[in-house]
């Protein structure tokens, strides 16, 4: 909007300096000593004479533009003197006319329709012109500009799987016009989104829920046959080969279980310290996982964030899990703040994960190769959908120094 | 005679595998369909040794069976949870059970525990009398009776046994693990919550008469320690 002003500003002064006197006089001169000569003579010659003569010479002025002055009787021979000093543009030239020799005076206003844009000469029209510009641009920002970029955050957000129950605003939807439309049509794109995740975690859930009832009795029912060849004394190897594989269907229902009920965001929240949490994960850890090393580095020591601590306890184990089954070494733990959020991660000095990999291993079962640990490759796709829930992040990457980092960050408030 | 056990479970045909695995291993095993059945049987028969509930049931759940049966009958009761997602709400809740387990279980895992439980129930009896006191509480292992002054401390068997313990060794850390072993009769198993669920209730009923400080101290990734 600026740069339209500056350059109205520089038309004009292009137009200005090319309207020369010199080229008023030429103009006009003819004119000027056609009406004088009919003034010396005594004849009062009529405005539609005058006007279809402008016509005729090409003079697309208005009809007051020009103003005739006799100087030695200082009497107006044509126009309107009073309008003429109105124009804060105008050409005042002395000329003498052809048969008397006497002195008159032409002034000619500037005709402001021959500029194609409004007259911009002073610097208030300028800052009128400037004013205007921020005015349509203000304007613009209001009707267009804002409502589209309330609809791109809005659709932002359902990208990155945010709450999709949240309505757009009352105020976009009423709108009548195709900013409007499109507003109604994201709000019922994200209503059906809406309703086939429901289906798909309600499924999810059933399944598990109604998973684990037959389960239960399988796992008495291969109690009681495991029982009686005990006491028989015939080979039980492969009864605890059955009750070790219902065990791990056991935990995998579990899991589900518990991914469902995330992605619903079905889980309670309270007030939860982080340093004391972190502190029971880390202990439990390293109840578990004797001679491991566990390193807890907190550098604040009260960091409150509404989250469920079910939830935290299982991501922050999840990690330090991770960490523990596929590295060596050293297992640290960190607790920092930065801006808006906490941050806690989880290094270890493992081989870390190909990074063409890093984003597939919060697919659910998507797990690295590796042969010797057992797990579902469910525990990271939880994980990530707990930080969700909360407003947080997850990411992994690779550390320069070796190993892999696991960052987690929850909103303050 | 064999021990008594009343299975309380929503499900029916869990209920009767269980009532038959439970049989073989020589206890004699009962089982209703609710809340609500489980009074009326308790009502009719109350000689059960020992009751194992289901918390997730409809209708009167086992979280508010559990001190109803504690009341009027005070059997000892193991609590079946379900895996991974109440443990936690039951470590807030803190029912006051003397066991937790969480369901589905190993069915071996299950007779262990409900033979700890009736070995604790059963050394009760047998138990010789003896009484520690400190802090002004007093814990009388003959009568089974904990009181501060005048008051006497509600506690199930399990709570008294893990004040007993902690307070026999008043000054001294005693690991997770010990403490599972003397109280509960078992080992200490991963992600298992019940002592902690036990000392929590504990502290609770302390707290009501030592508002300002804990005497019972939680030493990090060890155990628990008495203040001497």
């Amino acid at each position: 909007m600026l740069l339209i002003g500056i350059s109205v500003l520089w038309l004009e002064t292009e137009y200005k300096s090319r309207f020369s006197e010199f080229e008023v006089s030429e103009r006009y001169s003819n004119l000027a000593n056609y009406i004088v000569q009919g003034y010396e003579l005594g004849i009062d010659l009529s405005r539609n004479q005058i006007r279809r003569r402008e016509g005729s010479g090409n003079i697309e002025g208005r009809n007051d533009t020009l103003v005739i002055l006799d100087v030695l009787n200082d009497r107006v021979v044509y126009g309107d003197r009073e309008w003429l000093e109105l124009q804060n543009r105008r050409v005042d030239i002395m000329f003498r006319a052809a048969n008397s020799g006497n002195f008159y005076r032409m002034n000619v206003a500037i005709p402001p329709l021959r500029s194609p844009l409004p007259d911009l000469a002073s610097p208030m029209s300028f800052g009128i012109a400037l004013c205007t510009s921020l005015l349509y641009s203000w304007f613009f920002t209001l009707v267009l500009t804002r409502p589209i970029t309330r609809l791109k955050s809005h659709v932002q957000l359902l990208g990155r799987g945010g709450n999709l129950d949240q309505k757009l605003e009352a105020k976009l939807m009423s709108r009548r016009d195709e900013i409007g439309d499109l507003a109604s049509s994201i709000d019922e794109m994200s209503e059906y989104i809406q309703e086939l995740l429901n289906s798909k975690q309600r499924l999810l859930f059933d399944v598990s829920h109604e998973l684990r009832a037959p389960l239960a009795r399988m796992q008495v029912a291969a109690g009681i046959v495991r029982a009686e060849a005990e006491s028989i004394g015939s080979d039980i190897s492969m009864h605890d080969r059955v009750e070790h594989e219902v065990e791990s269907l056991n935990a995998l229902i579990s899991e589900l279980l518990l991914l469902a009920k995330t992605e619903n965001g079905g889980i309670d929240r309270q007030i939860v310290s982080l340093p004391k949490e972190l502190n029971d994960v880390v202990d439990d850890m390293k109840f578990w996982a004797k001679g491991r090393i566990i390193t807890p580095h907190f550098n604040i020591e009260s960091a409150d964030v509404e989250i469920s601590i079910q939830l935290l306890d299982r991501v922050v184990k999840n990690l330090v899990e991770n960490a523990l089954k596929y590295s060596e070494g050293e297992v640290c733990v960190y607790l920092d703040e930065e801006g808006s959020e906490w941050i806690i991660r989880v290094e270890d000095s493992g081989d870390g994960i190909p990074d063409d990999q890093l984003e597939a291993m919060f697919q659910p079962f998507t797990r690295l190769q590796s042969e010797s640990v057992e797990g579902f490759g469910l525990g990271l796709s939880i994980a990530i959908r707990a930080a969700q829930t909360v407003g947080g992040t997850l990411s992994l990457e690779n550390r320069s120094e070796g190993g892999l980092r696991a960052t987690l960050r929850l909103p303050k408030n | 005679m064999s021990e008594g056990i009343l299975l309380v479970d929503d499900d029916k045909s869990l209920n009767e595998l269980l009532s038959q695995y439970l049989t073989s291993a020589g206890f004699e095993a009962a089982s209703v369909t609710s809340g609500e059945k489980a009074i009326s049987m308790l009502q009719s028969d109350s000689n059960f040794d020992l009751l194992v509930v289901d918390v997730m049931m409809p209708g009167i759940t086992g979280l508010e069976l559990l001190p109803i049966v504690q009341s009027r009958w005070n059997i000892p009761v193991i609590m079946l949870t379900g895996r991974g997602e109440d443990i936690d709400r039951i470590l807030g809740l803190e029912m006051g059970a003397d066991d937790y387990l969480a369901k589905p279980c190993n069915p071996r895992e299950l007779l262990a525990r409900i033979k700890a439980v009736l070995r604790r129930s059963g050394e009760v009896k047998t138990e010789v009398a003896a009484s520690i006191e400190l802090h002004g509480i007093c814990v009388d292992s003959g009568s089974r009776q904990a009181s501060i002054g005048e008051d006497s401390l509600t506690l199930t068997t399990a709570e008294f046994d893990v004040l007993n313990e902690l307070m026999k060794n008043a000054g001294a850390v005693v690991s997770r693990e010990d403490l599972t072993r003397r109280v509960l009769h078992r080992e200490l198993t991963p992600y298992d919550r019940s002592v902690d669920v036990h000392v929590s209730r504990v502290r609770t009923a302390l707290r009501k008469h030592f508002e300002d400080r804990d005497l019972i101290v939680t030493v990090r990734g060890v155990g628990y320690q008495f203040a001497k």
